[in-house]
């Protein structure tokens, strides 16, 4: 990985967490201020890894660097009214628990102790909740109703106290280990995926004729999922061995992405999946919400992807 | 206490500091990097990691004024005083003036 890219990719790191407005104008300033420095720091010998590395570094992890561009922010719940404010959450979830447990334990609503104890965590035990939510958004409308009284608009909401994280330096960067046994996962996956047809036809009945898959289906459009998965497949070991995304790569991801949703929808519109048309209308819901999602985080992305600095140019007045 | 908890209020005292030592240096225009040399040329080395966000905040705030401008190398945005900035730079140089005056003559007692 060269030193431009580590920078590039620091700073589009930084920007993401910064207002839109901000972005491509910080981005261009920190890039060159970074290479600036970096050349600096390198004097005579030549510029490495490591020297990169400790530049930003010392500059700080990206959620940081962010934090310090931003404007102070409103105080929604002040330091000195933090303990009332927990006591007042933690305290308030505890009474309407022991308020509300003994009653529905008390009450021959149900036979058995456990379904009494899961009406009332999925009832009154979670809604006691409520409290702390309803405390914390009384809180912010109140510091808004006054920021805007104040008529200074270069302050945004925010609460106090807020820990920095700790980041990576990049986030581009892909852990090896974990992205090694999630690949290894997905290619075992993939052939007992292809092989369910298989497994399907040597079930016992009821469960054979429930989920049995229609012919076309299997012989015409399923096989298609098989290459976009490939596809992935290749795509991510790719990356495994680069060791980060890079803005071809992520355009690929975007790409295929785009593909497995179109296969998905021509999979519920073009005709039946399952012979069982009732089990084939559940099917179809999960695979129209599962395209709805794909294709929800592919434009997440594409945002993302365009707010990244690259090789944007300043404004010269 | 810790070094660290040694180190966390001397930074302290510092950041009121780095304010007015930052538009001292800008009556003059000034990009970040060069901004940050002029500092530590003149014993207020800043680290760049505040320093760099620490421009932008003031001129949020309407007290620089900036531009970018292509001479040798890369394109910089340079910093100045906007009018703002400079009437608050003369209130802080004479607080600035007053509290060395009394922290003088407290620390000699």
């Amino acid at each position: 990985m060269s030193p431009k890219e580590i920078i590039e990719s620091y700073v589009d790191d930084v920007v993401l967490l910064l207002p839109a407005r901000q972005r491509k104008d910080v981005g261009i300033e920190l890039r060159e201020l970074l290479f600036e420095e970096l050349g600096n720091r390198a004097g005579e010998n030549p510029v490495d890894e490591a020297t990169v590395r400790a530049l930003l570094k010392d500059f700080g992890a990206p959620g940081d660097v962010a934090s310090r561009y931003r404007p102070a922010g409103i105080t929604a719940i002040p330091a000195r009214e933090g303990r009332v404010f927990a006591w007042l959450s933690i305290g308030g979830v505890l009474a309407q628990w022991a308020l509300s447990l003994p009653i529905e334990v008390i009450l021959p609503t149900h036979d058995d102790l456990a379904t009494r104890l899961g009406v009332w965590a999925a009832g009154s035990g979670l809604h006691a909740f409520a409290l702390p939510g309803a405390l914390a958004f009384s809180a912010m409308v109140w510091a808004w109703w006054k920021h805007r009284s104040t008529g200074d608009d270069t302050v945004t909401l925010a609460f106090p106290g807020e820990l920095p994280a700790l980041r990576p330096i990049e986030s581009s960067e892909v852990n090896r280990l974990a992205w090694f046994t999630a690949l290894v996962t997905f290619a075992v996956s993939i052939p007992f995926y292809a092989s369910i047809p298989y497994y399907i036809a040597r079930l016992d009945e009821p469960a054979r004729s429930t989920l049995t898959l229609d012919p076309d289906f299997v012989a015409n459009r399923a096989p298609w999922l098989l290459v976009v998965w490939v596809a992935q497949l290749v795509l991510f070991i790719f990356v495994l061995f680069k060791g980060r995304w890079v803005a071809a790569t992520r355009k690929i991801e975007m790409a295929l992405n785009v593909a497995g949703a179109a296969m998905l929808a021509w999979f519920v519109l073009g005709g039946p999946m399952l012979v069982n048309p009732e089990i084939d209308g559940y099917a179809k819901l999960i695979a129209s919400g599962i395209t709805a999602m794909i294709l929800a985080v592919t434009a997440i992305k594409f945002w993302r992807e365009q707010a990244r600095v690259g090789k944007a140019k300043p404004q010269i007045s | 206490m810790s070094d660290a908890a040694h180190d966390k209020i001397e930074q302290e005292l510092r950041r009121g500091a780095v304010v007015l030592a930052a538009l001292s240096q800008l009556r003059e225009p000034q990009y970040g990097y060069s901004l940050r040399q002029a500092l530590a040329a003149k014993g207020m080395p800043i680290e760049e990691g505040t320093l760099y966000p620490l421009l932008r905040r003031l001129e949020a705030q309407g007290l620089l004024a900036s531009e970018w401008r292509i001479e040798e190398g890369p394109p910089r945005r340079y910093y100045r005083l906007s009018e703002e900035g400079e009437r608050l730079f003369g209130v802080l140089t004479a607080s600035w003036r007053d509290l060395n005056a009394v922290m003088d003559r407290l620390l000699q007692q």
